[in-house]
């Protein structure tokens, strides 16, 4: 294999997209256990899935066929039962069969690897969590096909209307079964929970039919993708596709301005750089699809705080006064200014969800910046200690957060000591887990494309409350209901009814969406970002260049 | 004493420092933070991370976590890394390796020679011109901030297309040093194209380290000039290029090959700085990322690799000075 991927040509040729990340998470392949950008990013154009978002301008509604073309879902939701669209092939020229989706998702409920994103799946098809032993027989029961009519049903055993969105999200792209099996990969039947597969790790042993194959990988330094001629779509404008790691600003400021490449990713620190620069394009979208929000710890471990921590005890924020005082105190428009340069659109009022979803509320989170409100709700907290007697506690952020983070921490320290002199707040940074055992952690979670992704924030099972120890039984009931329905209208109410819980419960303070930026030629066209990918590289098919070389 | 016995004595103490400083290293990066950070993500349940930190043996006490490292060093394992998808962590650093070698290399050949000939010139022109325009370089070269000079060299010579930051090879990759790949290739152009992806890099590091072994060996040669062997020479009509060449230099090249050998094991090791700056894929910039993400088992793979190397650079060192001083004796 020749090293290092990318063209020295001056400008890149016009049938090639390159794109220079800060992301190094490059060199896993396999859906299984696949969490990162990179490898959603090679699953979405290399495989297709049986449903996704298009996304055509960015937006987000409901899930479409890909490999599906018609599908049905019991009125229960207990079923969901797919035809395969005829005359689709894999790049090696074998048609893509029913029995080909059953063994890529078969293989996610085999391995059952907790780091990636099969639990989207595992609790309705099979009531298993992730990580744990799945026995061949649930395994077996919960995906059947008829060979006959390429049909493949989901046997659901806990019924959602949640699961066509799930399909969709770009892990579940699906490869051929033969070809695998034939190379080492996975055989139906075997325990494999834990294991690794190294050769789908690479991609060696994956055989896709998307509208792109991946021909280079360097774990660490970039991947090539080259164009399927034979794609059932259409086969795309751009013939390849490089993405590679360059993990200074600086330097993939100069690899833009010389053409070498044709996007790059930004921060909004230096976004001012791009903006001010003739000959090159900034583009924002405003959600990546991840909310950011500082929440408050239910069950504070006191004995693992920093020492000189005081005024608290371990169920400090059960008291709601001080919840909304910490609340009111946050300067919400200075931060999203300061941190992010005016680039994210603020969480409050919508709340979690974002406008324009459905379960987004005009009201979702009703707590602005009033510190004459903060200084009220202090002194109510715990019947008037916490103003009497003043605390200090530690802010907890992680360090891919460092920038933003640090200064909101900053700012909100500053704030409560104007509020009483008593309240000291220190920004500290931890890594994850264990930044959570802090009263207050900063941390960002998805919050799209379904309204479900809610519940991992709020509800039980969540990494949120799992984390932060909140617990809320009607907020649950609500989310395991809104889950658990299938008809559109009825959704839109329970999550209402969700958002109102929250907005009177409080139980985490909502700060920004946070954005992306790229930077971008102005020969790059059709660049989408979508909130339901949650990828830098964008869906290659959609780009096209004007010009170039 | 032989060479042999010196050779299996400085293995086993060699052997000894990697075990104390891969031990040292696991105690640090176990304790602190959480351990099972980097084989988790932000959407991994409690319970799911509880099963992970089981399956890599991160709820055993220390020690035992340790000697299920150590027990898969002796197989050739040294663990996957979870900030490279799970790419085996062996595999990772003799991927990345040969950058930060070429440019060690490099670095070593061009860097001893130079020193060598501007610390000699500075001292036999003390106080004069060479000597002026020797510590003019030498103190650019170690005040300037090494990403200061790499920035600049940058803007400079990328725009002017003199350098490349990602080029493309039509060579198969053999050693996994571009220059020296095209050279067994017999491809003129990609020679060209990888050394303008080395020459960035290479300037600032031979820049930054000839400034420092110059300054050592013109103070150590001018001490020697000062000696009464030197003294003796100049009576007996020896010239003063011989007396500083033949004698004095010999003498103070003790330290010269003090700074050298440490300096050697620290280019092969990789320097995150240049690697970064100049987006050269080296295992200085593998570390600094393991670092950065807390993934600990890819930090002790390159401790181990930077043991073996600057262990190896210490032995030549070793070698060398009973080479140029018959007082040194091998183990003595």
């Amino acid at each position: 294999m020749t090293s290092p991927i990318v063209t020295t040509t001056p400008g890149v040729s016009s049938d090639e997209y390159v794109y220079a990340t800060d992301l190094a998470e490059l060199g896993e392949v396999d859906p299984v256990p696949c969490s990162g950008d990179h490898c959603r990013a090679i699953i979405l154009n290399t495989m297709d899935a049986l449903v996704w978002y298009p996304s055509k301008t960015g937006e987000l509604k409901e899930p479409e066929g890909q490999l599906a073309d018609t599908w049905t879902i019991a009125p229960d939701g207990s079923t969901y039962t797919f035809h395969i669209r005829d005359g689709v092939k894999f790049w090696g020229g074998n048609p893509v069969t029913a029995a080909d989706v059953r063994y890529t998702f078969q293989r996610f409920l085999a391995y059952n690897n907790p780091t990636g994103f099969g639990w989207l799946l595992l609790p309705w098809l099979t009531g298993h969590q992730a990580g744990e032993y799945i026995p061949w027989d649930d395994i077996s029961k919960a995906i059947t096909v008829d060979n006959a009519t390429n049909r493949i049903t989901f046997h659901l055993t806990v019924p959602t209307g949640v699961f066509l969105s799930n399909l969709a999200f770009p892990i579940f792209g699906v490869y051929e079964a033969k070809y695998a099996m034939e190379h080492g990969s996975y055989i139906p039947g075997q325990n494999v929970t834990g294991l690794k597969d190294s050769k789908m790790s690479s991609g060696e042993n994956i055989m896709g039919s998307g509208p792109y194959r991946l021909t280079e990988l360097i774990a660490g330094e970039g991947y090539v993708l080259t164009r399927n001629d034979n794609y059932w779509g259409g086969p795309p404008k751009i013939k390849t596709v490089k993405v590679l790691y360059v993990p200074e600003w600086s330097t993939r400021l100069l690899m833009l301005k010389r053409g070498q490449v044709d996007a790059a990713a930004v921060s909004p620190d230096v976004a001012s750089q791009v903006k001010s620069d003739p000959s090159l394009k900034l583009f924002v979208a405003p959600n990546s699809g991840f909310t950011e929000a500082i929440f408050f710890n239910y069950n504070i471990p006191v004995q693992k705080q920093p020492a000189g921590t005081q005024g608290i005890a371990s169920d400090w924020f059960r008291d709601i006064h001080l919840r909304r005082a910490f609340a009111y105190a946050f300067p919400y428009e200075d931060y999203a200014k300061q941190a992010y340069l005016g680039y994210a659109p603020l969480a409050g009022p919508a709340g979690w969800l974002p406008p324009g979803q459905l379960g987004s509320a005009p009201n979702g989170y009703p707590y602005s910046y009033d510190p004459a409100k903060a200084t009220e709700e202090f002194k109510l907290a715990w019947g008037g200690k916490v103003w009497e007697n003043g605390f200090t506690i530690t802010y907890g952020y992680q360090d891919f957060m460092k920038g933003p983070a640090l200064i909101g921490g900053q700012l909100y320290a500053e704030s409560l000591q104007k509020i009483n002199p008593k309240f000291k707040l220190i920004p500290a940074l931890g890594n994850w887990p264990s930044f959570f055992d802090w009263p207050l952690a900063m941390a960002v979670g998805q919050n799209g494309p379904d309204a479900n992704w809610i519940s991992t924030v709020y509800g039980v099972g969540g990494w949120g409350t799992s984390y932060t120890s909140y617990d809320n039984d009607a907020l649950n009931k609500l989310l395991v209901q809104g889950a658990a329905e299938t008809d559109t209208a009825k959704r839109e109410q329970i999550y209402t009814d969700v958002n109102a819980l929250i907005a009177t419960d409080l139980p985490y303070i909502l700060t920004v969406y946070w954005p992306y930026l790229m930077a971008e030629l102005p020969s790059l066209q059709g660049y989408v970002y979508s909130a339901a990918w949650q990828i830098q590289v964008g869906y290659a098919p959609y780009i096209s260049k004007s010009g170039g070389t | 004493m032989k060479f042999s016995s010196f050779v299996i004595r400085r293995s086993a103490f060699a052997i000894g420092v990697l075990i104390g400083v891969s031990l040292l290293v696991f105690v640090i990066t176990r304790s602190l933070g959480d351990p099972v950070t980097p084989y988790i993500t932000h959407t991994t349940p409690k319970s799911a991370v509880e099963l992970i930190r089981a399956k890599y043996h991160l709820d055993e006490p220390i020690y035992v976590q340790y000697a299920y490292w150590l027990w898969g060093l002796l197989q050739g394992d040294l663990g996957l890394s979870p900030t490279y998808g799970y790419a085996p962590i062996a595999e990772l650093l003799l991927t990345y390796l040969p950058v930060t070698a070429e440019l060690g290399i490099y670095t070593i050949v061009i860097s001893v020679p130079v020193a060598l000939w501007l610390g000699t010139v500075s001292a036999r022109n003390k106080d004069k011109t060479p000597d002026h325009l020797s510590r003019v370089f030498s103190i650019a070269g170690w005040s300037m901030p090494q990403f200061v000079m790499g920035l600049l060299l940058m803007y400079v010579m990328y725009s002017a297309h003199l350098l490349e930051v990602s080029p493309t090879f039509n060579f198969n990759r053999v050693t996994g040093m571009p220059t020296f790949d095209a050279i067994l290739a017999g491809d003129l152009s990609g020679f060209v194209d990888a050394w303008r992806y080395l020459i960035g890099a290479l300037i600032v590091m031979v820049w930054t380290n000839v400034a420092i072994m110059a300054r050592v060996l013109r103070s150590s040669l001018i001490e020697e000039m000062g000696k009464d062997y030197v003294t003796t020479a100049r009576a007996k009509g020896v010239n003063e290029s011989a007396v500083m060449i033949r004698h004095a230099r010999k003498n103070a090249l003790i330290s010269f090959i003090t700074i050298a050998g440490v300096s050697a094991g620290f280019w092969l090791s990789g320097s995150v700085i240049i690697e970064t700056v100049f987006n050269r894929l080296g295992i200085g910039l593998l570390a600094a990322s393991a670092a950065t993400h807390y993934d600990s088992a890819l930090v002790l793979g390159f401790v181990l690799l930077t043991g073996v190397i600057m262990v190896t650079a210490n032995f030549i060192a070793d070698i060398l000075y009973a080479h140029f001083d018959p007082r040194i004796r091998l183990g003595e």
